[in-house]
């Protein structure tokens, strides 16, 4: 394109303003490209690997009631049901009460366990070794290199809501898709005992054949137990992670609204310096006009220059982001369920579209104005 | 003297400000033959740089016609004229008006752009151009970097880039010193007599009017006739 | 000498647009700052004034909530007769052993559930808090499936409103009268009967226990009494405390309302900038002529740094109306502690918004200084052959 460097230059003839503007525009795009991550790291909540294939069930009035163990046998019978695992969340707390060391930690049947959640990779003899011991415990790797636990640790967590205080040896590490690996998963016979065997499940987790299926034996499960003395809710594992989010508030309501107020803020700004831009080149407009350049032209490189200004700050404040969160750890600044913040390709993307679109807008209006200059005022306000 | 270029008939041009209609150009007829050298001289607000600018094709007239080539400028929109200007008008403006980001060879250049030409082609046109006002050794240099008669002579080089039927200069010596305005009007001069180039130049200094062949003068909105060297027919029917 | 104020003012006059769209940006940043603030405030605010001060909360040691708590009736027996617990008027001791229960409601509009805590008390717990009223219908029945919600709670959720049915647990709750606990974490809560909700949810213990002490400086005895009983295995809280542990809840909305203004406060402080230096550049002229009418470096520097800041602060005050209409609207997040929904209301205070015009006056302070400052710097002679 011929006028790219006429384009290059004009944005660079004003290098504070020019910086200024990016710089402002790198701002809201890092906040966007942090708000949007933040709703894209919740959604991603409860989407781990096979989760179409996995359902929870649990009692109908709330997640703080208990089933009976002898469901399991019974769940086993409905056709379409692969696996089942009796998993209560334990809560307990690690070294101290604070957000920096909440783990989500579950006791579960050690053998079902495996097979509702088959992808995980773990070694056969540490399986073995977990499987054997009634105090072992295994996690994701991601939690063992979070709090540095090696194979055969000592972890010791003391109880809330259920009057026990595991000391767990660590015996395996798995590996799994990142939303996995941050949990912490002991035998359910070693509570129990220690409550001295009240058969209480929280939730049963069940693999099926077919996610085709979900819908039947979702109902047929709760058919079943409708009236009886704990009555079920059966859901996919995505709604039951869905909801706990869904309990934080309207998180994404606040957040699509703030990042609206954030680019129009922006884009005022954008606008403001181009506006100032626009009236400073009063007389180079008229000149080139009267060379003959069609006021379309000279609208699209000045359009183009605002375009270049902002893509240049959207580029910017996504790397900004890129680099920063690469390092600061969110999970530890006490807002839940962020563990596994990241930035997916398809926010840059979005990300860098906006930044665009602020450029369009910014320079979309001083633009038109200057294309509509009459070459004659134009002229005469310097002579 | 040779053919007809421009002809200027009952050109009229009022400005509205405040509902009141105030007068510039007041029924201006002229007939310019190609090749001619003319100067347009009088007061402040006598019209005169309103005048050229109808000619130049960046203003209009409220009434009348402007032909120039056999083409009646007045009736072109917008689109017309910036494409009618881009091939036949060449401009110097008294500030020179070069854009400031831009080097010596790419302010030369941007008329250029406006045309199909390759980039080797213009390099041709640009060298050409420039070392015709003999600034062919200050290409790359920035405006800033240049004095006001040499800033002149790049704007000049602009003008005659694309080989306009005709150059309009609006005092172009009018923010130079002697020396410098003299070697401007003197290259002025020569593009007149060896390019054969058609030019209406606007000044309010008589020595600049010397050089040129015919000087009209202006004085509220009308033409008066003076002892020019050259006669130009008020009317003509 | 100080240059004149009129001439900052008239100046602000001349460059309307580019006032307008700074003070446009000022606001914008001004409204955010103040709306999530005002959302942490609420929620603060809540937990903060819950409670009064000579009231125990006693739970099972080492369960940090009431929802995870179970205190059998036997220790509750005891409790009562323990000597520093008030007894009101008719003798009665002062101590109401309540069954918390968590259970799922749909969001009225979304269908989405969440947690809401379900209370059954006595009339002890009513003595207790005094703080809560009744606004409309009326009290429960003892022995029967009835209910009272919190006004907010009524708005919130699908069959909580007066006359409406709510099936929770194994009983269908009529909600027979709303009430308004005064902006505490109640106004998050069902009430009613304790037995009912002990029959409804299968629940032989109770979850806590409420006592008042005779008086705040005897509290602490009676602390120490009761977590002296060991075999009870019992731990007792302020009930203030207890509500202000839990202040933690407002934690994310604050670090995002304090991490939004200032990173969009940036943003808006390059905006500033950029409008003050086109403010010098223009007036270049002017400068030099006020330097060499005499005004100093000094008062040149203030006059564009007092420019910068009056478009701030007109900024922030239109930031503050335009805040102003979020304040009392009510919304609900989840307290981590509890795992149940807490309601509460944007709370703008006088504090906040004053916190907002220092914020404002902040950002064209910082926005302001590096232009003033080449303003002041600029060398007469050159500024005045400018045009």
């Amino acid at each position: 394109m011929k006028y790219l460097r006429l384009i290059i230059k004009n944005a660079g003839r004003n290098k504070r303003r020019t910086i200024l503007t990016m710089l402002s525009v790198a701002i809201a795009v890092f906040l966007l490209v942090t708000m949007r991550s933040v709703v894209t790291t919740l959604d991603g909540i409860g989407q781990p690997t096979g989760a179409e294939s996995r359902l929870v069930i649990r009692r109908s009035t709330s997640l703080a009631d208990a089933m009976p163990e002898s469901y399991e046998a019974k769940i086993k019978q409905v056709p379409g049901v692969v696996a089942t695992c009796p998993s209560n969340w334990f809560g307990g707390v690690y070294k101290e009460d604070k957000p920096q060391y909440f783990i989500a930690q579950f006791f579960v049947d050690p053998k079902e366990v495996f097979e509702v959640w088959p992808d995980w990779k773990l070694a056969d003899d540490e399986r073995a070794a977990f499987q054997q011991e009634r105090t072992a415990a295994i996690c994701g790797r991601k939690l063992a290199n979070k709090f540095g636990w090696k194979i055969g640790d000592v972890i010791e967590l003391k109880g809330t809501f259920l009057p026990v205080n595991p000391r767990l040896t660590l015996r395996g590490i798995f590996t799994s898709d990142p939303q996995q690996e941050e949990v912490l998963y002991f035998h359910r016979a070693y509570v129990e005992e220690a409550l001295g065997r009240p058969g209480q499940v929280g939730t049963y987790r069940i693999k099926i054949d077919s996610p085709a299926n979900a819908a039947r034996i979702m109902d047929t499960i709760d058919q079943m137990f409708a009236n009886s003395s704990a009555p079920t809710k059966t859901e996919t594992e995505a709604a039951f992670s869905a909801a706990f989010v869904s309990m934080l508030g309207n998180v994404r309501g606040l957040i699509t609204i703030v990042g609206l107020v954030v680019v129009f803020t922006i884009s005022l700004i954008a606008a403001n310096s181009m506006a100032m831009t626009a009236r400073e080149r009063f007389t180079e407009v008229a000149v080139m006009k009267a060379l003959g350049f069609r006021p379309g032209v000279v609208l699209s490189i000045m359009l183009s220059e605002a375009i270049l200004i902002a893509l240049l700050g959207g580029l910017l404040g996504t790397i900004g982001a890129k680099f920063l969160f690469s390092f600061a750890r969110l999970e530890t600044s006490g807002l839940p369920f962020l563990q596994n913040f990241k930035i997916l390709p398809a926010t840059i993307v979005l990300s860098l579209f906006v930044s665009a679109l602020i450029g369009l807008f910014s320079g979309g209006i001083p633009a038109w104005g200057a294309a509509k200059v009459r070459i004659v005022d134009g002229l005469r306000r310097v002579a | 003297m040779g053919e007809t270029l421009i002809s200027i008939e009952g050109l009229r041009k009022h400005y509205k400000r405040d509902e009141i209609d105030i007068p510039v150009l007041d029924d201006i007829n002229i007939e310019v033959a190609r090749g001619e050298f003319l100067a347009l001289m009088g007061p402040s607000g006598s019209g005169k740089t309103t005048l050229l600018n109808m000619i130049a094709g960046i203003d209009k007239p409220s009434s009348g016609r402007v032909t120039i080539d056999g083409k009646n400028i007045a009736a072109f929109n917008e689109k017309q004229l910036a494409k009618w200007r881009a091939r036949h008008v060449g401009f110097i403006f008294q500030l020179y008006n070069l854009i400031p980001v831009l080097t010596a060879f790419e302010n030369v250049e941007l008329p250029l752009l406006l045309t199909g030409l390759s980039k080797s082609k213009r390099r041709e046109h640009v060298m050409t151009a420039l070392s015709v006002v003999g600034l062919a050794d200050r290409v790359g240099h920035y405006p800033r970097q240049l004095s006001g008669g040499q800033e002149q002579r790049v704007a000049i080089a602009r003008a005659v880039v694309t080989d306009p039927t005709l150059l309009v200069a609006d005092e172009p010596t009018g923010d130079l010193d002697a020396k410098a305005a003299e070697e401007i009007l003197e290259l002025i001069k020569r593009l007149n007599e060896e390019f054969n180039k058609t030019i209406i130049m606007v000044t309010h200094d008589p020595r600049a009017a010397s050089y040129a062949h015919a000087t009209l003068h202006l004085e509220k909105g009308v033409l008066s006739k003076s002892g020019g060297v050259y006669e130009v027919p008020a009317a003509h029917n | 000498m100080a240059i004149p104020l009129k001439y900052n003012l008239r100046n602000l006059v001349v460059r309307k647009v580019s006032t307008l769209m700074t003070v446009g940006t000022v606001a914008l940043v001004v409204a955010v700052f103040v709306a999530l603030m005002s959302l942490a405030n609420g929620l603060n605010r809540l937990l903060v004034s819950t409670g009064s001060p000579e009231n125990l909360l006693i739970i099972r040691t080492g369960s940090q909530t009431e929802v995870n708590s179970q205190v059998t009736r036997d220790a509750f027996q005891l409790i009562q007769t323990l000597p520093g617990v008030a007894h009101d008027n008719q003798g009665k001791p002062l101590a109401s052993a309540e069954l918390c229960v968590l259970v799922n409601l749909p969001r009225r509009g979304t269908a989405e559930p969440t947690n809401v805590t379900i209370r059954g008390v006595s009339d002890a717990g009513f003595q207790l808090r005094p703080q809560l009223k009744l606004v409309e219908g009326r009290m429960f029945k003892p022995g029967v499936g009835e209910a009272i919600v919190s006004r907010k709670v009524a708005e919130r959720f699908s069959g909580a409103g007066i006359g409406e049915t709510i099936h929770l647990g194994r009983v269908d709750w009529t909600v027979v009268g709303l009430f308004d606990a005064g902006g505490t974490a109640f106004d998050s809560e069902i009430w009613a009967d304790s037995n009912v909700v002990a029959d409804a949810f299968d629940r032989s213990q109770f979850s806590s226990v409420l006592a008042k002490a005779e008086s705040v400086s005897t509290r602490d005895q009676l602390a120490n009494r009761i977590e002296g009983e060991q075999r009870l295995k019992l731990e007792t809280k302020p009930e203030t405390k207890y509500y202000e542990e839990q202040t933690a809840a407002a934690g994310p909305m604050k670090v995002l309302g304090i991490f939004v203004a200032i990173v969009m406060g940036v943003g808006a402080c390059f905006g500033g900038m950029n409008t003050m230096y086109a403010a010098v550049a223009h007036r270049t002229r002017e400068i030099g002529t006020l330097r060499a009418l005499g005004f100093s470096r000094g008062s040149i520097l203030l006059s564009f740094v007092i420019e910068s800041i009056i478009i701030a602060l007109i900024g922030g005050a239109v930031g503050c109306l335009l805040a102003l209409p979020v304040n009392g609207i009510s919304t609900g997040t989840m307290n981590f502690r509890t795992f149940s929904e807490l309601t509460f209301s944007f709370r703008i205070t006088a504090d906040l918004l004053v916190s907002a015009i220092i914020f404002s006056a902040f950002l064209g302070l910082l926005g302001g200084l590096l232009p003033s400052r080449m303003a002041a710097r600029l060398p007469i002679i050159k500024a005045l052959r400018e045009f």
